[in-house]
């Protein structure tokens, strides 16, 4: 319990070195005290986890299970981990942590929340606040406590945990909704946006041509500045045009 | 107007913002929508809080703030911009101005945390194993996290203390260029853009999208005798 409460700031101390470093060794300080090591201990269990670690902070609890039981069995007997695999692991591991859990946190399941969110914001105003912090709370919550379990279950093969339907089928139906949600905002936007609802010609040609041109650079992976700066040209571009008409 | 107290309230939440977005504990309490409606409930002008939050929080919802990928810092940048808002009226053009100035805001949070990133390199790199204890780990590590507020905290000050100066000019520039709800129809087309974008390609075969949308579109515009 207390590895995975310190596991949510695992970033704090986030450097281009050891990246997640320093934070991995905090969250394993209570597993110190566990397998009460004496105190000349505490050097070579510094120096076992305070290299490169550079996990996804929502399933590096993973990660961390499968280090504490690791440590977990050297101290129960020390020929079963050989000097060198703790370090050795916890360097190999953390790219496979960090791509999965970027892919399955970043790419699907803060998109997810973020739209189910921006949804409710549309209809129902502050509560979609809310229900994007509830969403993502029950995600990250999920996986965080589960995945330290896991961890400590699986010890060294965490890799069969990270290629299991655990870690995929969810991102699945979470991008189904976060797909509906999409198509809901745009639907939802068109007809009673913050702004107010789409009255004038100027205003859909605005709306459409900024679409295209949000749709057309994000597909090309430019920066979603881009977008906006491409709508406030174009809205610049539909307003002089209309005056034009007008006049 | 924003009193002194609006302003260290607003500046100690962009420190919990920036520490939520980088350092921890990263519950999404960040994001654009959630830090946009709380400044506007500080401000007492939740419907520009939302307004803003909902428009910046769909342009951005593809943007991904993993590992050393260098990425604009919106959700401080998103307090600052209601700040500039409400300090100018609240007015639609003046939403729409402070939503250009959040992009030099973003770019001054993107460099502190450079920064960050480089001083906690360095808490990193003096540590001895054979003579440091727990207790100096957890102090330097919680160093890291305090730094990321300080850096929320500087980047919403000078962002949007300059956002107060500069947004009249941007307001009369906009103003004079463009009408405010053609501006905003563009603005909430290119965050529809960016959420169809960011979605694309989990709508295999693209039914729940299209379901969901004709749904509420039908509801929304009055075609469906649903109330809900």
């Amino acid at each position: 319990m207390e590895v995975v409460l310190r596991a949510f700031w695992i970033q704090a101390s986030l450097n281009y070195q050891s990246m997640q470093g320093l934070g991995r060794l905090v969250c394993l300080l209570p597993v110190m005290r566990w397998l009460s090591l004496p105190g000349k201990e505490f050097a070579s269990f510094v120096r076992r986890h305070s290299g490169l670690f550079n996990s996804n902070p929502f399933v590096a609890t993973l990660g961390l299970g499968a280090l504490a039981r690791l440590e977990f069995d050297r101290n129960a007997n020390p020929e079963s981990v050989p000097d060198g695999m703790i370090e050795r692991f916890s360097e190999r591991v953390s790219t496979p942590l960090g791509s999965v859990g970027d892919e399955l946190f970043w790419v699907t399941l803060r998109p997810h929340a973020v739209l189910v969110g921006s949804v409710g914001a549309l209809l129902t105003g502050a509560w979609g606040a809310c229900l994007l912090l509830v969403v993502f709370g029950v995600w990250q919550g999920y996986y965080r406590w589960n995945s330290f379990t896991w961890g400590w279950a699986a010890g060294a093969r965490i890799a069969a945990v990270l290629q299991s339907e655990r870690f995929r089928r969810p991102a699945k139906y979470a991008g189904w909704i976060a797909s509906g949600c999409a198509g809901a905002a745009v639907a939802l936007l068109l007809v009673n946006s913050p702004a107010g609802a789409l009255t004038a010609k100027a205003q859909v040609v605005a709306f459409g041509g900024a679409f295209a041109g949000a749709c057309a650079a994000l597909s090309q992976r430019k920066p979603a500045t881009w977008a906006l700066l491409a709508a406030v040209g174009w809205a610049i571009v539909v307003s002089f045009g209309a005056k034009m008409l007008r006049g | 107007m924003i009193t002194v107290w609006d302003w260290v309230i607003l500046a100690l939440f962009a420190a919990l913002v920036a520490q939520d977005t980088t350092a921890g504990p990263q519950l999404l309490f960040s994001e654009p929508l959630v830090a946009g409606t709380v400044a506007g409930l500080v401000l007492g002008d939740l419907r520009l809080g939302l307004l803003l939050g909902t428009a910046i929080q769909l342009i951005w919802c593809g943007a991904v703030p993993a590992g050393t990928a260098v990425f604009l810092d919106i959700n401080v940048g998103t307090v600052c911009a209601v700040a500039v808002a409400h300090s100018a009226g609240s007015a639609p053009i003046a939403a729409a101005a402070s939503m250009l100035w959040l992009i030099p805001v973003g770019l001054l949070g993107c460099a502190l945390t450079e920064v960050g990133m480089r001083f906690c390199g360095k808490l990193v790199a003096s540590i001895q194993p054979e003579c440091v204890s727990a207790g100096a780990l957890v102090l330097r590590h919680g160093a890291g996290w305090l730094f990321a507020g300080a850096r929320g905290s500087v980047t919403f000050l000078a962002g949007a203390g300059a956002g107060v100066a500069v947004a009249p000019v941007l307001v009369r520039f906009l103003g004079a260029a463009v009408d405010p709800g053609v501006l905003w129809a563009g603005l909430f087309g290119a965050g529809a853009g960016s959420a169809i974008a960011a979605t694309w390609r989990f709508s295999k075969g693209k039914a729940a999208f299209l379901g969901a949308a004709g749904v509420f579109g039908a509801w929304a515009g009055g075609l469906l005798p649903v109330s809900w």
